[in-house]
């Protein structure tokens, strides 16, 4: 592919190594996590243990079970309401205001309600900032728990975000720096020589299995830097 | 084991400098890449480019022989950088 000289190639090996070495199993907790998140909704109806019922917040009459809410709310949370269904049917009812949390961020603050939206019957009710009470959110919680790991390996802010991001960036140079080492890369992508030393064979799994996936690391390494390491730090 | 201050330099120039060097050159660019029909592009694409800045910078810190070189190269790749910020911010008063 490319004609390096010997010592850019033995310091890409080294530099291709070490990325690997150092994090590269933080980065496959994340790279596994990521894949089973990519069905959180469909993993979060699995562990309800219930069916899935998809409703629309219209096909209910919501004003007089809204009214009734708002009775038993205490009118500084009046700023705002969402409304919304849950993946077992159930209508949640969020009244809210916004404040200031300890670092000086925007968050909301309320009431959030989950009621039966047939009989109005409230089912749960919590008071806390808008994460706190949608955490308390049980039937989300195996989804919510992946979707984490992977986001910022359950690590507080800005920490995770920030391990994640350099995890990304970690991943980008194992794929740079293992896509430039190749001296023939379409004949490496389908050498396999099983019968030679085990080594040597572990070696070309590694190779073939890293040439195939070379497009989808280089996305996966792209996006995840991006979007942790900028997300926290250079988005107005 | 000896102490060898070229790799240290090395290591302070892959590591800690690639990073600020991306997170300047990236703030930079919005000076002065080309705003687009949108008005958007300097804001965008730089941002989208972060992670590949910094791969460069990291793979560049690394791989160039001549160290002077690679030193120079990058302050003043930084400084650049660092300096259109500031005329942009008006650091430098008189605008």
């Amino acid at each position: 592919m490319f004609s390096l000289q010997k010592i850019e190639t033995k310091k890409l090996l080294a530099i291709h190594g070490w990325s690997g070495v150092t994090l590269g199993l933080l980065l496959y907790t994340v790279v596994l996590t990521g894949a089973i998140a990519v069905f959180a909704e469909e993993i979060a109806e699995w562990s309800a243990g219930r069916l899935a019922q998809h409703h629309s917040v219209f096909e209910f009459k919501i004003d007089p079970i809204i009214r009734h809410l708002a009775t038993q709310t205490d009118p500084k949370y009046y700023e705002e309401v969402g409304v919304n269904t849950n993946t077992t049917g159930d209508l949640t009812a969020f009244f809210h205001t916004h404040v200031k949390n300890e670092d000086g961020n925007p968050e909301d603050y309320g009431v959030l309600y989950k009621v039966n939206p047939e009989t109005g019957e409230i089912l749960e009710q919590h008071e806390g900032t808008g994460t706190e009470v949608f955490a308390q959110d049980e039937e989300s919680a195996l989804s919510r728990f992946l979707v984490d790991m992977h986001v910022r390996l359950h690590l507080p802010d800005p920490w995770g975000l920030l391990l994640t991001g350099i995890l990304g960036l970690a991943m980008m140079i194992a794929a740079v720096s293992g896509f430039v080492i190749h001296r023939h890369l379409f004949r490496d992508i389908f050498t396999l020589r099983k019968h030679r030393s085990p080594l040597l064979a572990k070696r070309d799994v590694h190779t073939v299995a890293g040439s195939w996936g070379l497009p989808f690391a280089f996305i996966l390494a792209f996006t995840g830097s991006f979007s942790a390491s900028l997300s926290r730090s250079a988005f107005p | 084991m000896a102490f060898d201050k070229r790799k240290v330099v090395r290591w302070i120039f892959a590591g800690p400098v690639s990073l600020i060097g991306a997170v300047l050159v990236m703030m930079g660019m919005a000076v002065w890449f080309p705003e687009g029909r949108a008005g958007l592009d300097n804001i965008v694409i730089p941002l989208a480019l972060f992670p590949l800045l910094w791969c460069s910078i990291f793979l560049y810190a690394c791989l160039d022989r001549n160290l002077p070189r690679m030193v120079v190269v990058l302050i003043a790749f930084l400084v650049v950088h660092a300096g259109v910020i500031a005329w942009h911010m008006n650091v430098f008063g008189g605008g």
